[in-house]
């Protein structure tokens, strides 16, 4: 079992901050027809133990719940299965910075997976603030928690679900057709 | 020069349709919780989260709130859904694929019938 899609690598690096209560978080995410780059910046917490980070035993979650941490040390394993590399950059009390890249050219590398609906699902948690910045070669775009606020209130009734989830939909199809 | 294209940009232009979605302030009477731990991510609980939406919105259901959890350390029976009504037992389903939440959507919350194959846990704890 591991996370299949580069796309499951992103949402779950992002649920680790908003598990940790980072208010707000900006997602970048940069891809070529060579690379697949990602960046999920927080102002969570922190780590206090960042060498440790990618031991599959290392988490801080309860032990009844989760014996094991496995987010971090799949995304590593997964990144330099393709001779990219994955960074943690962490500061007690000021955040917690998460980069990755990803050699898609190599055989190893995972299929880049529904960043739509990663996008879709991690937005659902409106208490955080997104920022999400997502290029495809020279076409990008970008959406805000903000903005989503502005134009739908909470997003609690299936039609605006529905229709968030539509919207970002677009927003990916059309990066990939220019 | 890179171009960037906003949602804001995208709603501005869909303004009047969304207009009509943020009318309606209905209260609930339940809500579906998705785990979204790595192990729910892992087994695809990101299809089972679009299925629900998808089929919520099909049958025209208001009242029932999505929300996601963590990890619920069921990771064999993964993707997990819980349903919670009032004053009702909540529920935990696994093996929630795209098909079976549909399922659970179709059975549970309209029709009020639990999916007896699905069921991994029943009550609070
Ligand atoms: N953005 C973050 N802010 C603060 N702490 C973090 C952050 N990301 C990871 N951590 C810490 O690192 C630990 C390991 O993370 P990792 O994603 O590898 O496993 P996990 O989240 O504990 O479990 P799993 O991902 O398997 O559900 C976490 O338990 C948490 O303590
Ligand atoms: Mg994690």
């Amino acid at each position: 079992m591991g996370l299949l899609t580069l796309a499951d690598h992103v949402h779950d690096i992002a649920e680790n901050s908003v598990k940790a209560g980072a208010k707000n978080i900006v997602i970048e995410i940069k891809e070529t027809s060579d690379y697949f780059w990602f960046s999920i910046e927080d102002d969570g917490p922190g780590i206090k133990n960042v060498e440790k980070v990618f031991d599959p035993f290392f988490t801080t979650r309860s032990k009844k719940v989760r014996k094991v941490g496995l987010g971090l040390s799949f995304l590593k394993q997964a990144a330099e299965m393709t001779d990219g590399y994955v960074e943690v950059k962490s500061k007690l009390g000021v955040g917690t910075k998460v980069l990755a890249k990803f050699n898609k050219k190599h055989i190893d590398c995972q299929p880049v997976g529904d960043l739509a609906i990663t996008f879709f699902s991690l937005l659902l948690n409106q208490n955080v603030n997104f920022r999400i910045l997502r290029c495809r070669n020279e076409n990008c775009y970008e959406i805000e928690t903000r903005t989503i606020k502005e134009y739908f209130g909470e997003i609690d009734s299936s039609k605006k679900m529905k229709m968030l989830k539509d919207l970002i939909y677009e927003l990916e199809k059309d990066i990939k057709e220019e | 020069m890179p171009k960037i294209k906003s949602l804001e940009d995208l709603m501005k232009i869909k303004e009047n349709t969304l207009k009509n979605v943020k009318m309606r302030e209905l209260g609930k009477r339940g809500k579906i919780i998705v785990a979204m731990g790595t192990c729910g991510i892992a087994a695809g609980a990101k299809e089972t989260l679009n299925a629900i939406v998808e089929a919520l919105n099909e049958s025209n259901i208001d009242d029932i709130a999505v929300v996601q959890s963590g990890c619920m350390g069921l990771c064999e029976v993964e993707p997990t859904v819980k349903v919670e009504i009032e004053g009702e037992t909540p529920v935990v389903y696994g093996h929630v694929n795209p098909e079976n939440a549909k399922k659970i959507v179709k059975k549970h919350i309209l029709a009020g019938e639990l999916v007896g194959e699905l069921i991994v846990k029943q009550g609070k704890e």
